[in-house]
């Protein structure tokens, strides 16, 4: 069953999507879905014996390009609507054990530019409103298969999170006729203690308003750069040079491989750049981590009050990450 | 920067990306795509690693 359900109380859809309960969980090492097919061997996912980078729509989506009639009646306060929407997964690799943050710079140049070609796909499609792109890595997130891989989630709808944050800089937009994240950024880069590093066209920076303790966002500079079809080749290898700098430092920091969630914010695709010139592309990070062997979990403030506690201070991590290597 | 300036970039752009897309379909009916980047592609690569091997 699979269904989008309205929840009147925050005003926003649930995903019910009950067949996700049967997905594949943690298989045996000699069984990896998103491996290339060898001659004789199983057949996975992925039917070529070998691959650059593959997107296939994922077998347990939780939205869906035909998704059935809601199970259930709605009523005027909880309406239900189907599932409708795309689920891709975003195999980075045919190497098993690799990471995001191992795959050399050029790599991750080819994926900029897959992402770009799935936002601009699937954000064509009438029925889809964002084009969410993010990747969970590790076993803290929940991740289920280690090969690694990104996903993309295409709603019908603008997510909850976005909608409050495209709402935000529509408001300072309209009071002050500037970009609420540029201006935000001119804040950061003045102050500079929680400049991570940045480059030509990006920083990063552990925010003011951080709610992990190594959260970093990477941030767009100049304005009109809403979404990744908006970067210039030039763009993306900066992008490209800067993801691999933070996902090194992070693998840095404990001297592990650090879990994380990444997550793409862009414009909704229900417009064009023209039409949220108050919006800024970025990408947020949120490792779980506290510590090498502590975690920060989202306990009763965070999950139900809305309401982060940080335990850090967003300077004191951000010199931490500085130093780091790459240092630039 | 105006719409036609926009335009125009974003037409740059995809004139420029050196990647190929092969779009398949499942047999259970799911789109599977192949992205390729013929310079570097893993399949380029280990012709060229043969070539030089010969």
């Amino acid at each position: 069953m699979s269904e989008l359900r309205w929840h009147p109380f925050l005003e926003e859809w649930v995903i019910t999507a009950t067949h996700r309960q049967d997905r594949t969980f943690f298989p045996p090492a000699d069984y990896n879905p998103l491996a290339p097919t060898k001659p004789g061997g199983f057949p996975t996912e992925i039917p070529a014996p070998d691959y650059d980078i593959v997107v296939f729509e994922n077998k347990f989506p939780s939205l869906q390009r035909n998704a059935p009639e809601p199970a259930v009646e709605g009523t005027e306060l909880t309406p239900v609507r189907p599932a409708v929407g795309v689920c891709e997964v975003v195999v980075y690799t045919p190497q098993a054990d690799a990471t995001l943050a191992e795959l050399p710079l050029e790599k991750i140049e080819h994926l900029i530019w897959v992402w770009t070609d799935r936002f601009e796909e699937l954000g064509s499609r009438p029925e889809v409103d964002y084009v969410f792109i993010f990747e969970n890595k590790g076993r803290e997130i929940g991740v289920t298969l280690s090969h690694p891989h990104g996903q993309i989630y295409a709603y019908p709808f603008v997510p909850p999170k976005l909608k409050t944050e495209v709402e935000a800089a529509k408001k300072h937009w309209d009071k002050t006729g500037r970009n609420l994240y540029l201006d935000v950024l001119e804040q950061e880069l003045a102050d500079g203690r929680r400049v991570v590093i940045e480059n030509e066209s990006f920083v990063a920076t552990v925010p003011f308003f951080a709610r992990y303790p190594y959260e970093v966002h990477i941030t767009a500079r100049g304005a009109g750069k809403a979404a990744l079809t908006d970067f210039t080749r030039a763009e993306q290898h900066d992008l490209a040079t800067i993801l691999k700098a933070i996902l090194s430092k992070y693998d840095n920091l404990f001297g592990i491989s650090l879990p994380y969630m990444m997550v793409i914010h862009q414009r909704p695709t229900n417009g064009t750049t023209e039409d949220y010139p108050y919006y800024q592309f970025h990408i947020e990070f949120y490792p779980p981590n506290r510590t090498k062997d502590k975690l920060k979990y989202l306990a009763g403030s965070e999950a139900g009050a809305g309401a982060y506690i940080n335990d850090t201070l967003a300077e004191e991590k951000a010199a931490e990450l500085r130093a780091l290597e790459p240092v630039s | 920067m105006t719409n036609t300036e926009t335009r125009d970039a974003e037409e740059k752009r995809q004139e420029t990306v050196p990647m190929v897309k092969e779009a398949t379909v499942k047999d259970d009916g799911r789109f599977l795509f192949y992205y390729s980047f013929p310079s570097t592609s893993n399949a380029a690569v280990k012709a060229e690693q043969e070539d030089k091997n010969v």
